[in-house]
């Protein structure tokens, strides 16, 4: 058995039937991680002795006979913006590194521990989560697994090399603007941003209220609906998090999805991106045999209006610590958090009244389609340290601008499941998007996908 | 004791619905993300505009986004160092950018901004 590329539910099968313990699985993923981290940089903390502890636990109910959860044994890694329990949360920034140690695990950590799962450590991200390339001027850049001179994507870069790299089968990571949705597409795996207001954030460190999700990467659709599942729930310690029944999607996976109407994004989506992102949307439409464009009005004064709220409502979180430690953030994010608290709030409520009109238009166009189909990124991998590339004929900063294609989708919270297609020499994904709450249809399209051979995770030459 | 009065919304006449983009929206369009060559161009964040009969500015008058530093710095009691300046001018030409774009965009005066608070 090969077990450095299992993915979760494999691992959880093998563990539940006895054909392996989850002390042998968790060993060698802590392995892997002495391996490999060097390289890829993505892990800042590694819960050895708490690992192994659970990994026993689970171990020792196993011999038992007791029935172990959907993810027993499966190693996973989170942000480290998840609170940890004996840890303080970075949320990849200088400052925090001096806030106590919590006390208490991020409720999606108990969830997938409650699943069988066993959180193996924290992960490297962008400063305050306020990045898209996965570079952290105090933990050093997260590589990406297949070319260790390129970005990660952020700002969930650990979580996507780690995954991509084969560290872990499974991560969490937040997407505000795209911060799932970019380092999937680099990193060449499968990433999910549910619903606004489908999991809770609490004992997290925020970003923006307005757009923060949380969601998890894999290597398969299966491993991330089965990691999603697990998560869902409500908790009333989130203000955002929604109060809805369950909504397993695990089982719905196979269902065939001829009865789902298919478009492409037209217009904005269309523009500026790279010859690779063309070739991923389209050799995704024709496999789905989709050939209808469909048009997401004002996506980039969406894109602007999410601009302006992310600054000012960064600005406002952090105000306090640029007024005590300005030395201590990274320069870029610093910068763009002063400019965001000098804006006016006519121009913040703008956006907001803009959001509503935008949201309304946009859902409105699912009673013609129950898909979009996207770029998640307008490139693959950009080199680590590359400042600019050329959009639409434009030279634009990096660092703001690989999320062109993802802002104007989290901006209203729809669900978006990344696919990548593995192109050669680099992948990058599409994003599949559903209306609120339908993260099972937008599953059940990855999975046909996947089942098709169209959209994989490709391992790289580690 | 009478029943407390629902607060009722003055009358206003609904405007037409949202236009598409002006020029100048277009114009600003255009710009978005210059970082250096990024301006201002909704009205409506123009704050510099010279009345007729007012005092013509010197030419060395400072630039409308270098005084709203300067004063919002103060304001707000934010030390911004001589070196981060051009870091965060340049942030917020772009942020006054999006908003140009944001704000060009007709919307009628009973329009929600989308985070309803519910008691």
């Amino acid at each position: 058995m090969d077990i450095d590329w299992l993915p979760a539910s494999k691992i959880a099968r093998a563990v539940a039937s006895g054909e392996i313990s989850a002390a042998a699985i968790v060993e060698a993923a802590l392995a892997r991680i002495t391996e490999r981290d060097p390289i890829l940089n993505s892990f800042t903390a590694v819960v050895a002795e708490r690992a192994r502890k659970r990994a026993q636990a689970i171990d020792v109910a196993h011999a038992k006979g007791r029935p172990l959860g959907p993810l027993a044994g499966v190693p996973f890694a989170v942000k480290n913006l998840f609170d940890i329990a004996g840890l303080p949360t970075l949320a990849g920034s200088k400052i925090n590194r001096s806030l106590p140690a919590c006390t208490r695990d991020s409720p999606l950590i108990e969830r997938l521990e409650a699943a069988g799962a066993v959180l193996v450590g924290a992960l490297n991200m962008g400063e305050y989560a306020y990045d898209f390339t996965g570079e952290n001027i105090h933990d050093g850049p997260s590589r990406n697994p297949h070319d260790p001179n390129r970005m990660t994507g952020g700002s969930s870069g650990g979580s996507g090399g780690a995954v991509a790299g084969g560290l872990v089968p499974v991560a969490l990571g937040s997407d505000t603007n795209g911060s799932i949705r970019v380092p999937s597409s680099l990193c060449g795996i499968f990433g999910l941003k549910p619903t606004y207001g489908r999991l809770p954030r609490n004992r997290t460190f925020p970003f923006v209220a307005s757009f923060d999700h949380l969601g998890p990467f894999a290597r398969t659709t299966t491993d991330l609906a089965l990691v999603y599942d697990a998560m869902q729930g409500h908790d009333a310690d989130d203000a955002g998090c929604v109060d809805r029944a369950n909504e397993p999607t695990t089982t719905l996976l196979d269902r065939d999805i001829g009865d789902l109407r298919i478009a492409v994004a037209g217009g904005y989506f269309r523009k500026g991106a790279f010859p690779e992102a063309r070739v991923a949307i389209d050799r995704v439409a024709a496999a789905l045999h989709v050939n209808r464009d469909i048009d997401i009005p004002e996506a980039q004064r969406a894109r602007a209006a999410a601009y302006i709220i992310t600054a000012t409502e960064g600005a406002s979180l952090h105000l306090d610590r640029l007024r005590t430690h300005a030395h201590a953030f990274d320069p870029a994010v610093r910068d763009r958090l002063l400019a965001g608290a000098m804006i006016p709030a006519a121009l913040v409520n703008a956006a907001q009244k803009f959001r509503r009109w935008y949201r309304d238009h946009a859902l409105a166009l699912f009673s013609e389609v129950d898909v979009i189909l996207a770029p998640a990124t307008p490139c693959t991998a950009p080199l680590i340290g590359q400042q600019t590339f050329m959009l639409g004929g434009v030279e634009l900063p990096v660092r703001a601008n690989l999320g062109i294609y993802t802002q104007p989708i989290s901006f209203i919270g729809l669900p978006v499941v990344a696919v990548p297609v593995a192109l050669d020499p680099l992948p990058i994904a599409v994003q599949i998007i559903a209306a609120p709450w339908r993260e099972d249809i937008a599953l059940r399209v990855a999975n046909a996908l996947e089942t098709m051979g169209i959209v994989t995770a490709p391992r790289p030459p580690l | 004791m009478a029943p407390r009065q629902k607060p009722t919304r003055p009358a206003t006449p609904r405007r037409a619905p949202p236009k598409p983009p002006s020029a100048k929206a277009r114009v600003a369009k255009a710009k978005i993300g210059k970082t250096k060559s990024a301006k201002v161009k909704s009205s409506k964040v123009k704050s510099t505009k010279v009345k007729s009969g007012a005092a013509k500015p010197s030419r060395f008058a400072p630039d409308p986004i270098d005084a709203l530093i300067d004063a919002a710095a103060a304001i707000l009691t934010l030390t911004i160092e001589p070196a981060w300046k051009p870091a965060v001018r340049a942030n917020l030409q772009v942020i006054f950018a999006q908003a140009a774009l944001v704000t060009a965009f007709d919307l009628p005066d009973d329009a929600e901004p989308a985070p309803i608070f519910r008691a």
